[in-house]
C-alpha cells in the first residue's frame, strides 16, 4: 500500500496525522510512505508509476476546478490528465471532491474510489482529534482487516454518522460540529468502480 | 480472456434533506414548525457566539481549494441566518440528527 499525504496548512496537519496513524497501523503491508517535502506533484505521479496497481491511500487538499487532489507544492498531483497512474487501482481519497476529481479514473481505468462527494470537513478541536481520526480511518482499517471497499465504506459512514448521533447530544458547539463535519462527511463519502480488496 | 467485474453501485450515506441554494426557493417550502426549528437554532448560536471567547477563532477547516478555507463560531452563525447552502445543510443535519436522537430515547 502507498500512504501519500502533505501538510502545508492546519487541514492538511490533521490528514497528515491520520496518514501517520495509518502508516503506524500497516503491519508491514506498506510500500511507500510519501510526505512532506516529497509529496510534490512529480514526487506523487513518479511514486504511482513505480508502483502500479498498488492501493493507494492519499489525504490532503483536493479541488474541482482544476480536478485533482493538490500535492505538496499546492498544485494538482492526480487530475483529469493523468488518471491512468490509478489504472485498477484501489484508492482511498480523503479530501474534497475525490468523488468528481477522480470518477473518470473508475470509468475509464478500472480504478475504485472511495472518496468524497463535495467537501470533506476537519474539526480543529483538540477534544475531536481522536474520535475524528477513528472516522477518517475507519474505511482504510476495514480495508487492512481484509473487508472489501463496499464494506470499507460502510464502516467509515457508519463511524461519521454514529460520532454524529453522539455529538448532537452535548453543547451548542458540539452539536454545531456534528452537523458541519461529521453528518456531512458522512452524506459526502462515496464508492464507485468494481467493489475490490487491497492487494 | 475477458473477465468480469462486479461493478458497485455508489454507496452513500442517505441524504435526507437537500439544501437550498436560495432563499425565496425555500420560502414557498418551509413550514411553521422548520421556520421555528430554523429560529430556535440562530438563537442558540447566537448565545454561543456571545459565550464563547473566541468567536472569530477557526473551528473547522474545509480540505477543498488549494488551502484550507475555515469557519468559527461567528462564520457558522452567518451561514445559517443567510441560509447560505452551508447553513441550510447544517440546519438539516441538526433537524435530522435531534430527531434520530429523540427516536433514539429510551421508553423506560
Amino acid at each position: 500500500m502507498l500512504v501519500i499525504f502533505t501538510n502545508y496548512d492546519q487541514v492538511s496537519a490533521v490528514l497528515e496525522d491520520c496518514a501517520l496513524q495509518l502508516v503506524k497501523k500497516a503491519n508491514g503491508r506498506l510500500t511507500v510512505k510519501l510526505g512532506p517535502p516529497h509529496s510534490d506533484s512529480t514526487g506523487v505521479q513518479k511514486t504511482l508509476r513505480a508502483s502500479q496497481n498498488v492501493t493507494l491511500f492519499y489525504f490532503g487538499h483536493g479541488e474541482l476546478p482544476p480536478r485533482g487532489l493538490v500535492a505538496q507544492d499546492m498544485k494538482p498531483g492526480i487530475h483529469s490528465k493523468n488518471l491512468d497512474l490509478l489504472k485498477n487501482r484501489l484508492v482511498f481519497a480523503t479530501s474534497c471532491y475525490s468523488a468528481q476529481s477522480l470518477a473518470a479514473a473508475s470509468k475509464r481505468h478500472g480504478a475504485t474510489v472511495i472518496g468524497y462527494r463535495g467537501k470533506m470537513m476537519v474539526s480543529y478541536r483538540e477534544n475531536d482529534r481522536k474520535l475524528q481520526k477513528r472516522c477518517i480511518l475507519a474505511a482504510a482499517m476495514s480495508l487492512l482487516a481484509g473487508n472489501d471497499a463496499a464494506t470499507a465504506i460502510k464502516a467509515a459512514i457508519d463511524a461519521f454518522s454514529d460520532a454524529a448521533d453522539k455529538l448532537i447530544k452535548g453543547t451548542v458547539e458540539d452539536s454545531s460540529i456534528a452537523s458541519t463535519v461529521y453528518q456531512i462527511n458522512a452524506q459526502a463519502l462515496e464508492l464507485s468502480g468494481p467493489n475490490r480488496k487491497m492487494q | 480472456m475477458a473477465t468480469t467485474k462486479k461493478k458497485t453501485a455508489a454507496i452513500t450515506a442517505p441524504r435526507t434533506v437537500t439544501a437550498r441554494s436560495s432563499s425565496s426557493k425555500s420560502a414557498s417550502k418551509d413550514t411553521a414548525f422548520s421556520r421555528q426549528f430554523r429560529k430556535a437554532i440562530i438563537g442558540k448560536l447566537d448565545g454561543w457566539v456571545e459565550a464563547t471567547p473566541q468567536p472569530t477563532k477557526p473551528l473547522i477547516g474545509i480540505a477543498g481549494g488549494k488551502t484550507a478555507k475555515e469557519l468559527s463560531a461567528k462564520d457558522i452563525a452567518e451561514h445559517v441566518k443567510k441560509r447560505t447552502p452551508l447553513g441550510e445543510k447544517i440546519v438539516a443535519n441538526w433537524a435530522e440528527l435531534t430527531l434520530k436522537s429523540i427516536q433514539s430515547t429510551p421508553l423506560v
